[in-house]
Parts: structure tokens; C-alpha cells; sequence
């Protein structure tokens, strides 16, 4: 079972943040004030953020910029709670 | 012009968490900044109030507090960890400069791009002992550090 038609909608904002609950099966999208896309957050039946997709951040230069897009999954029963590695593009969340 | 779901409208009166300022929610609980003192309600954070997981990366409980006190909502060093602890990506601004911290290789990495800048750090208690910035360990310039916040 796929997140790619989410039942409960896509929510679009701009801004500099999502909020880590929303509306259940849903997608968050957040854009910049220049109309690029930022991030993009699913959320479960019950309304909790599950996965993250990450379009564009800060990073670390002595490292290598990661690959961009990647994806977070969150797991409440973790620390951290969304997921500190930059997971591969996971298509059943589109 | 964004249109989103109508659960996304903030039109429900409510009292603000922090300080019983009226404010606007929408389904979730989800405000605007309250214009009395800032905090950005939730749902999540009225269930979980002493956890950092709000955008202010101050608890819930420690944000009452500090607006009992009348001190600004802002995070101190520790909870700006344990925002990198549920985030796993955050940010802060020095000397108008702006920071990341996240995980690279398990290890957490502190690092700037321009002026190009980094420092690894091999765990939770590394970070919080030895955090610097060129050699100022960076718990101590916390005072001077502004939006500290998830990184994006």
C-alpha cells in the first residue's frame, strides 16, 4: 500500500516549517517564498507525520552536499524520532 | 492562492497554551504565532508538554514557565540537543552566520558553508561537552546564538 493518492488531501504552505500532525493519509507540501518546493511530509491514518522528503537544506561541506531529494522516515519510538540518515528516494511515497 | 483542506483552517477561538491569549486553531490545534507570547500552539505539544518537539524548541511546559518569568520562549543549549535528538536536523544562526547540525556517519557534524566550517562530534555527550565553533565551545556562546530551529 502506497502514500501516492492520499485520501486525506495535499496541503500546500509556505513558510519555513510543517507541523510534525496533520489531517489522516494526508501530504503537507512547504514551499519557499520563491515558489520552490522544500519539503514534503505524509502523515499516517492517525494523523502523525510517517515520512519526510527533503528538497533542498543547509549542508555540510566538508562532507558533500547529500543527495538531494532524500527521505526521513519518523518512528516515535526512536531518538531521533525522524530518522538521522538521508534515506533513498522511497517511491511509495510520491 | 493556496487552497487546503478546510481541516487546515485556523477559525476555532481557543486560549493559548502559554499564556490564555485568544488565538485562532485549526482542527489540530495548529495557531499562528500568538501575538502576546509567540508560542505556536499544538495538539502535540498540549499531549507531549514536556518534550521538545515544537517548532520554539522549548517544551510546552518549559515555555509557561519561562513566560511566568518573563523571559523570552527561546531554547537553551540542552533543548536545542534534544531538538537535534527528535529532528535529527537543526539550526542556528552566530554572528550572522547560520549553522546546521545534523548526523553524518553517525557521528553529529556541526558546519557552516560559508565561511566554510565543520566539526564532527562522536555522540550525544561529545556534542554537549565539546560542541565549539574555532575553539569557543558553542554552550557557551549559546546566549548569542539566534533561531535555533529544525532545519529546512
Amino acid at each position: 500500500m502506497g502514500m501516492c493518492k492520499v485520501s486525506g488531501g495535499i496541503n500546500k504552505f509556505v513558510g519555513s516549517r510543517l507541523n510534525d500532525e496533520g489531517a489522516p493519509n494526508s501530504k503537507s507540501e512547504l514551499y519557499d517564498k520563491f515558489g520552490d518546493l522544500k519539503q514534503e511530509r505524509w502523515y499516517d491514518s492517525n494523523g502523525d507525520a510517517i515520512w519526510d522528503r527533503d528538497w533542498k537544506h543547509k549542508w555540510d561541506p566538508k562532507h558533500g552536499e547529500p543527495k538531494f531529494p532524500h527521505d526521513h522516515d519518523w518512528d516515535s519510538s526512536r531518538d531521533p524520532v525522524r530518522t538521522n540518515e538521508h534515506l533513498e528516494v522511497n517511491s511509495m511515497f510520491c | 492562492m493556496i487552497k487546503n483542506n478546510n481541516d487546515m483552517e485556523k477559525n476555532i477561538q481557543k486560549k493559548c497554551h502559554v499564556c490564555g491569549q485568544s488565538v485562532l486553531s485549526n482542527k489540530y490545534g495548529h495557531t499562528d504565532p500568538c501575538i502576546s507570547c509567540g508560542w505556536e500552539n499544538s495538539n502535540r505539544s498540549w499531549d507531549f508538554p514536556d518534550r521538545v518537539i515544537n517548532h520554539a524548541v522549548v517544551s510546552l511546559n518549559k515555555a509557561k514557565r519561562l513566560y511566568s518569568e518573563g523571559k523570552p520562549i527561546k531554547p537553551n543549549f540542552d533543548d536545542f540537543i534534544d531538538g537535534l535528538f527528535f529532528y535529527s536536523e537543526m539550526k542556528f544562526t552566530y554572528n550572522n552566520i547560520e549553522y546546521g547540525v545534523y548526523f553524518v556517519d553517525n557521528q553529529i557534524s556541526l558546519f557552516s558553508e560559508e565561511p566554510v566550517y565543520s566539526s564532527r562530534y562522536k555522540d550525544r555527550n561529545d556534542f554537549s561537552a565539546n560542541a565549539n565553533i574555532n575553539g569557543i565551545k558553542l554552550r557557551d556562546i549559546w546566549h548569542e546564538v539566534e533561531d535555533a530551529s529544525f532545519m529546512l
